[in-house]
């Protein structure tokens, strides 16, 4: 995303500046270039903007869903911005395999009109079905329902799932979120200092983290602390897909703020 | 969860089925951007929905509803086995198999099945696919049996039971269509089922009538009225298999009509020949119906 202007500004000057594009049509058509290109969200900002516009009219047409969702989240703790990111991403991913149906439906279509209320009812079906299971997802997991999923017949519950997947899941994205509060509250600074050395050893530049330990010891400590990341998940009920999506979306803005040390020993001060 | 979140959820739930919603579309004006500044969204590689039915997950349109499902068997008949399933896993109940995709988690309902043709199915919203692998496991699941959980809230107006009834009542017209509708009756499914002896009893002064009766009738005649009960419109018999049947009127068949257990409908459409209530029920035909209530209705165009 282009970081010119902020985001809301940016926002708020295309609707209320803009001639063009904020008519339902090309809203519509908006989304449409989103399905057959996704990366257009991140990379042209006045299509997010039409895109997100369009998913605030899908939501609006079901208010009490949408108000359920708002308060449930309100009321467990869920960030309205990660509710929003998790929506949009969820849409785009449930939309997209459907793109050969959808062309084949856009030339099916006489005009362009058509086949925008066609996506515009589509859209509004599945953005229901995002909030009806972000909305089942939130109160699943307030009631522990692992006591139900043991009860009743159920297969394929814990398959594994590819991350791109999971970073959508309203939970899971909350949970890890919560993962990274916990180690940054909880946690000795050295200790991160280890979790960063593992993340970023992998990077291509290195780490400029432990340089004083030795290769041994870095192999022990790398062990140990993935230990103490899995207590730490084991402790607070996360899964381990809460771990692997904490990993990829939240450890690197842990580790930027966090000095590189070049040992573990406990120093004055940390 | 306590019963007002529940309720909540209920609503939620109704306002979901509902086709068309009155609510205006909201101004641009209106519409508050709420999205952090770093926010960047990457997603899998798409891998597309294949153009096979069998594993489809759809959203159907009817006259009132969108009905969610699961294509899962074509028939010898070309037409296609489709099960309702539904993202509200908190309401799973004994009847239900919850399963996930890479998408999302879903409850399928074991009782509450219909037959679509291909072109329903290529006409209706894609939600989801599962593999192939994945449609064998659930198959396999669906032949197991599915036990009565003898605890269950029988409250119909509960709101799990409520979610229940809406979700086979949606359904009513896909399975009433069939020429063997597959029909539910929840004050035997929810209710009976999990307590016959508090549902219907049966008293030992009726078993007394049957025998004392026995003793004065022939015994042809006394099988007549001990497997079956006749109403003005309808006889209900049970079978050899002890199901609960229901034949209309001769001059009714191929006729629209309701039949309704109480006050809910568990029928509507033409009629066929017969009509099977329940399977395996130990139920006499007049205690089924003083029990359920029956009521059949022609309805005219």
């Amino acid at each position: 995303m282009n970081k010119d202007t902020s985001l809301i500004q940016g926002y708020k000057n295309w609707y209320n500046n803009s001639e063009d594009g904020k008519d339902i049509l090309s809203l519509e058509m908006a989304l449409w270039s989103v399905l057959c290109e996704p990366n257009l969200l991140s990379s042209n900002k006045i299509v997010f903007y039409q895109v997100y516009a369009l998913i605030q009219m899908f939501l609006h047409k079901r208010p009490s869903q949408h108000s359920m969702l708002k308060n449930l989240a309100y009321k467990e703790g869920y960030n309205t911005e990660d509710t929003h990111i998790c929506l949009i991403g969820r849409l785009i991913m449930k939309l997209t395999p459907n793109l050969k149906k959808l062309e084949e439906k856009k030339n099916q279509l006489k005009s362009e009109e058509d086949f925008g209320k066609y996506l515009f009812k589509t859209g509004e079906i599945v953005t229901m079905h995002c909030v009806e299971e972000f909305i089942n997802d939130i109160v699943s997991n307030k009631i522990e329902s692992i006591m139900i999923e043991q009860y009743y017949g159920n297969y394929n519950i814990s398959k594994y799932q590819d991350l791109s997947y999971i970073q959508y899941e309203i939970v899971t994205r909350h949970q890890a979120i919560l993962l990274a509060e916990i180690i940054k509250e909880e946690w000795k600074i050295r200790e991160i200092n280890v979790l960063c050395h593992d993340l970023e050893n992998n990077c291509e530049s290195g780490s400029n983290r432990l340089k004083n330990e030795s290769r041994d010891n870095i192999y022990k400590l790398h062990e140990r602390i993935r230990t103490k990341l899995k207590l730490t998940l084991e402790n607070n009920n996360f899964d381990e897909n809460v771990g692997r999506l904490f990993i990829k979306e939240f450890l690197k803005k842990i580790c930027q703020n966090c000095p590189p040390l070049p040992t573990y020993k406990e120093e004055k001060g940390y | 969860m306590n019963e007002k979140d529940k309720e909540l959820l209920y609503q939620t739930y109704l306002e979901g089925i509902t086709k068309e919603t009155q609510v205006p579309i909201i101004e641009l004006e209106d519409i508050d951007f709420v999205l952090p500044e770093d926010v960047e969204f990457t997603f899998p590689e798409f891998q597309p929905h294949t153009e096979q039915l069998l594993g489809k997950m759809i959203v159907l349109e009817t006259d009132e509803y969108l009905i969610d499902c699961i294509v899962v068997n074509k028939t010898i008949d070309n037409e296609y086995l489709a099960y309702k399933t539904s993202p509200f896993t908190v309401f799973a109940s004994e009847f239900d198999i919850v399963f996930k995709t890479d998408m999302g988690k879903y409850l399928l309902e074991t009782g509450n099945y219909f037959y679509l043709t291909e072109e329903e199915i290529k006409e209706a919203i894609e939600l989801d696919y599962l593999q192939p692998s994945n449609l064998e496991s659930l198959k396999q699941e669906l032949r197991k049996e599915h036990l009565v959980d003898e605890n269950r809230n029988t409250d119909l107006e509960s709101p799990e039971n409520k979610f229940l009834l809406m979700e086979y009542n949606i359904t009513l017209g896909l399975r009433c269509r069939h020429s063997d509708p597959k029909i539910w009756v929840p004050q035997i499914e929810i209710q009976y089922r999990s307590n016959p002896a508090n549902n219907v009893k049966m008293a030992a002064a009726d078993m007394e009538i049957a025998k004392f009766a026995f003793r004065l009738v022939s015994t042809d005649l006394f099988k007549v009225h001990k497997y079956a009960y006749f109403a003005d419109y309808y006889t209900l018999y049970k079978d050899d298999c002890h199901n609960l049947i229901l034949a209309p009127d001769d001059n009714l068949i191929d006729q629209k009509a309701e039949i309704r257990c109480g006050d809910i409908v568990v029928f509507k459409g033409k009629l066929p020949k017969q009509i099977v209530l329940a399977n395996f029920i130990p139920l006499l035909p007049k205690q089924a119906q003083d029990f359920l209530d029956i009521t059949l209705k022609v309805i005219k165009d």
